[in-house]
């Protein structure tokens, strides 16, 4: 038996060594391949589920996810399967066209592909917010260095064209495109001085070439950051100011619907609207300039509001307050706002902890544990039994 | 004769030979920036020592841990600094600063220390050190006379929490667990506590530090703290990663306090 081993043995000796010699390049080839190959993680592989509804009986709930840095398709289908179970029918996701166009000449649909497809599969509505500048349509660092967000006037025409595309490729999945975002702060504005009439200028040509690319897709006006600021601030300009100079300039014809952010801080949800406070009734401000300028009808997606209970942090409240401020602002909005179609809450849940006062937004932890923020709205958006 | 039988012999033997030196020779690099980097001395407690001041970093907004009267700074991180610099025979010096700028002054070496209310973070022990923990802010169970001690002793039974804490995100998960677990939501920590002492409920779930203070602020009252947390935060000091040597001066400093009951006299002095 030890002998047939050994015989067994050296005669495979020698045929590993006749192929060795003869067909080695091929052979270690092979081997280098199956070395590649298994360094690269594996898929994770989703099974197939059938298509799914969102069951609601408020439909203005909203939820800003944070799916543009998730990499596992397994965290941004929990993460979406949540969403439509707390019963929030829509979400607002940044695609930063950075990564969508790494170069003038390629597009890499393949993150945004992965996040609507799942989206839909879930039934739920997106809004999309685009931006950051990609290296290609920025100066040369060397000669002038900029921010993510600096986009030189003769640049807009490319940006114009990315958010064609975008409208073009996903017609009928994403109805809602935000060309922007905040472009009243000087750091959304890439540092520039921020200019209402330059925006407009911007917003037309998307405008323009989105709905050639697209006919049904709504573009929103960019949501401006609810800010103090005066006209020529040091940070930006007035949210309020803004907006009246983009309808001066002619801006209202080049938006269907307005998106806008408005933030509680400390202040519960009905605190009257002041030029001079920012809570949450901030944005009946807005509204009035609009009515002014005889676009009181034009819907609106308030597509960042929320109020935070970071334990350290100044513009924070108690946990309780959270939940009740939240769900009075909900009952407020679908009563009062009859233009507002969509109250989305920043955010549902970050990819990794922030470590400072954002954690203090999510409605879900980083590992996927609802807080009772997110059962409670969940029972109100479901209809079930009345929150305490 | 011929040293390789084809020139294809001779190519591939040298592409083997130039890739191995080369994988060598990073080898030999890395090698070297690695032990430059991780033995070089650690002269972190005779920088300290030279200097004579040990100079920490505190978010001075975050009572009763550190707080501003005027141009005087006092509070429970305080009092626990002096103390360790005392033991270590140097002055200290408090650097006043926001909660988010603390660990950017420790890495950029323009504090020694962080004694802040600082939870352990394990996502940052690549860079920093945390000593023992000093206070366990976490979240425990209170009950007339300390009956209960943990969660699995409340089936049948009512426990207050504040609505939307992580007592009440514990809480919920419990209900799940046991047979029956009757909820009670608070808007306040202090009213769940207040609904346990007035024998509306039988326990309350809440954080360590307003449970001290409430029964500091009633001490009629029979409520007792269960020994070991539900939930655990416990909070340390934090130095930098290549400052070993400190570090073990500040964690030897931090037992003997421990030891010799002056860190419970400081807990006592702040939180009752």
């Amino acid at each position: 038996m030890t002998h047939a081993v050994e015989v067994w043995a050296y005669r495979a000796g020698r045929a590993a060594r006749w192929l060795w010699d003869r067909r080695g390049i091929w052979l270690r080839g092979a081997f280098l391949t199956l070395i590649l190959l298994n360094l690269a993680p594996a898929r994770q592989r989703i099974l197939p589920e059938p298509a799914q509804s969102v069951q609601t009986e408020h439909p203005i709930l909203c939820m800003h996810t944070r799916l543009v840095d998730e990499v596992e398709d397994i965290k941004i289908w929990r993460t979406l399967r949540m969403v439509r179970e707390m019963g929030a029918p829509a979400i607002v996701e940044f695609f930063p066209w950075a990564y969508i166009q790494p170069r003038r000449d390629t597009y890499d649909w393949h993150h945004p592909d992965r996040i609507i497809r799942m989206a839909r599969q879930q039934g739920l509505r997106i809004i999309a917010r685009l931006g950051v500048v990609p290296a290609w349509a920025r100066p040369d660092p060397r000669l002038q260095p900029t921010s993510l967000n600096y986009l030189p006037p003769e640049r807009y025409a490319d940006y114009a064209r990315f958010v064609a595309a975008f409208a073009a490729r996903y017609r009928g999945e994403v109805t809602h495109i935000i060309p922007w975002n905040e472009p009243n702060l000087y750091f959304e504005w890439g540092f520039r001085r921020v200019s209402p009439e330059e925006y407009v200028q911007f917003l037309k040509l998307v405008y323009e070439a989105a709905h050639e690319a697209n006919p049904e897709v709504q573009i929103l006006g960019a949501a401006l950051a609810p800010t103090l600021e005066p006209e020529d601030g040091a940070n930006g300009m007035s949210d309020l100011i803004y907006l009246r100079r983009m309808y001066q300039a002619g801006g209202g014809a080049y938006f269907d619907a307005l998106a806008v952010h408005t933030y509680g801080f400390t202040a519960p949800p009905d605190e009257p609207p002041s030029p001079e406070r920012l809570n949450f009734r901030r944005f009946e401000l807005l509204l009035e300039i609009m009515r002014e300028f005889g676009d009181g009808e034009k819907p609106v997606y308030i597509t960042e509001t929320s109020w935070n209970d970071h334990p350290r942090w100044v513009n924070a409240v108690r946990p309780s307050q959270r939940i009740a401020y939240t769900l009075r602002a909900l009952r407020y909005a679908e009563s009062a706002w009859r233009t507002v179609r969509h109250l989305c809450f920043w955010f549902f849940r970050a990819p990794t902890l922030y470590r400072n006062y954002m954690d203090g937004y999510a409605f879900v932890t980083v590992e996927f544990r609802p807080r009772p923020i997110y059962e409670e709205v969940q029972r109100w958006a479901r209809g079930w039994d009345s929150t305490p | 004769m011929r040293r390789y039988p084809t020139c294809n012999a001779a190519f591939f033997h040298t592409l083997r030979r130039l890739l191995a030196s080369v994988c060598c020779l990073f080898l030999f690099v890395q090698s070297v920036r690695y032990g430059r980097y991780h033995f070089r001395p650690d002269l972190s407690w005779e920088r300290v020592q030279t200097r004579g001041v040990l100079i920490v970093g505190m978010d001075t907004s975050y009572a009763p841990f550190a707080v501003m009267y005027g141009d005087d700074i006092r509070g429970l991180d305080v009092d626990i600094a002096l103390e360790v610099a005392r033991r270590l025979g140097l002055r200290m010096q408090v650097a006043p600063m926001g909660v988010d700028g603390l660990y950017d002054a420790l890495h950029s070496g323009i504090v020694d220390a962080l004694i802040s209310a600082l939870p352990f973070d394990p996502f940052r022990t690549d860079m920093f050190l945390y000593t023992r923990p000093y206070f366990d802010s976490g979240y425990f169970l209170v009950s007339r006379e300390g009956r209960y001690q943990s969660m699995s002793e409340l089936d049948g039974r009512h426990i207050a929490v504040e609505y939307g804490s992580i007592g009440d995100e514990l809480a919920r998960r419990w209900q799940r667990r046991l047979r029956s677990l009757s909820l009670q939501l608070y808007a306040e920590p202090n009213a769940a506590l207040a609904a346990v002492a007035q024998g509306a409920a039988d326990a309350a779930l809440v954080d360590h530090l307003t449970a001290r203070l409430w029964l500091r602020a009633h001490v009629e009252s029979d409520l007792q703290i269960a020994a070991q947390p539900v939930y655990s935060e416990s909070y340390r000091i934090v130095l930098r990663a290549r400052d070993l040597a400190l570090a073990g001066k500040v964690n030897a400093a931090l037992e003997s306090m421990v030891s010799d009951g002056t860190l419970a006299a400081i807990l006592a002095k702040w939180l009752g």
